[in-house]
């Protein structure tokens, strides 16, 4: 699969790495879930596997609350990385077979809304210290920007506008859907217990049709459907004012032509009386 | 003890002095570290008095070297760094970055 060239800057395509495997699904979601928050950036965590290949399988992930959002940076807390490192752990203690992978933190996404694909001088920063916090180094960078519908899978920190696009799909055995789910399952009861806010989306990746059957909320739906009764309240708004301006530009169109008017008669009048001046003149020699 | 020892009708009587199985050594009470990027990478440090758990993290080696800031969180993610280390002996802790930053603007 050939990489992307999106044109507003000089990126590097690279064919898709067999080195990572980032699932097309999660991305999607992950930018269904930001695309409503307009300009504020957004990062998260995301959780996969190492297959036997030594393979980067990147399959879900969570946006937790930031601590710094604005139009150009964006913070969370490195606490959400031990919640995302102990689910992990406890989904492993299930479905201990032979050969089955353990989930683990396997990268980091963030938006750069309407900015493009790249990673800033701060990124490069992150990606390479958590990289370093990474025995194998196995770690990716994702960026997304939602406003623009891109997404870029950056393999390394060095190489800060190279990047291929998620275009993957995860085979995931029983044993390592099993796993997936039990932390799928550990993540909703951290969000049950911390609420909302502080973790407003779990992103199921391709076990997303698994979970809603199970009762799992769709957050990138549900902000979605947010944002469109959003954009409607705005349009109604809009409609309202170029109304409420319709009826002041009636009104000023009425009172000019009234003033039109008035000045005509006046026109008028004045000539009428220019004339009678003449005529008197005239007479008068 | 053997069934000679013991009859029905007599008094149970327990030979302290016997052979039984003793432990090699006593066990000692750790702090477990796990690295938050592999948590199959666990570390145990016997902690000290007057230790932090912070210093004990620094002893398990899982702490970045490259200075960037770091934390030690417990499996809640609370943040334990200034606690005594024998007040959380048992516990799986996690040595992680204390923030994730990122920015769209070069």
């Amino acid at each position: 699969m050939s990489g992307h060239v999106y044109p507003t800057r000089d990126v590097v395509p690279i064919e898709q790495n067999d080195q990572t495997m980032v699932s097309k699904s999660l991305v999607t979601q992950s930018m269904d879930f930001t695309a409503p928050r307009g300009r504020l950036e957004m990062g998260g965590l995301l959780i996969g596997h190492i297959d036997q290949e030594g393979t980067i399988n990147v399959v879900t992930g969570f946006f937790p609350e930031q601590l710094k959002e604005t139009p150009g940076y964006c913070r969370f807390s490195g606490s959400w990385v031990a919640v995302a490192a102990s689910a992990c752990e406890y989904a492993n203690s299930f479905s201990t077979g032979e050969g089955i992978p353990e989930l683990r933190i396997v990268g980091w996404i963030h938006t750069h809304p309407d900015l493009g694909l790249f990673l800033s001088s701060t990124d490069v920063d992150t990606y390479s210290t958590l990289r370093g916090m990474v025995p194998d180094s196995k770690f990716v960078a994702v960026v997304i920007d939602p406003l623009r519908n891109q997404d870029g899978v950056f393999p390394s920190e060095r190489l800060p506008n190279t990047f291929f696009p998620a275009s993957g799909e995860p085979d995931l055995g029983e044993g390592l859907r099993d796993r997936y789910h039990h932390l799928l399952d550990r993540l909703q009861e951290v969000r049950t217990a911390v609420g909302t806010d502080r973790m407003p989306s779990i992103l199921p990746g391709d076990l997303r049709d698994e979970r809603l059957a199970s009762g799992d909320a769709d957050d990138s739906v549900s902000a979605l459907r947010e944002s469109v009764h959003f954009l409607k309240g705005e349009l109604w708004k809009t409609e309202d004012r170029i109304a409420s301006l319709e009826m002041e530009v009636k009104t000023t169109k009425r009172g000019l032509l009234e003033q039109i008017r008035r000045l005509e008669r006046r026109v008028i009048s004045l000539e009428k009386s220019k004339g009678h001046g003449i005529m008197a003149w005239f007479t008068n020699q | 003890m053997t069934e000679d020892d013991v009859s029905i009708g007599d008094e149970l009587v327990i030979d302290i002095t016997a052979d039984g199985d003793v432990p090699a050594e006593h066990p000692t009470k750790t702090l477990v570290f796990v690295s938050t990027f592999d948590t199959s990478s666990r570390v145990e440090v016997i902690p000290t008095n007057g230790q932090t758990v912070r210093e004990a993290a620094d002893v398990s080696g899982l702490c970045p070297r490259d200075g960037s800031a770091w934390s030690v969180y417990d499996a809640l993610g609370v943040e334990v760094d200034h606690l005594p280390s024998f007040d959380m002996i048992g516990q799986a802790l996690y040595v992680g970055p204390q923030a994730i930053s990122a920015g769209g603007k070069r």
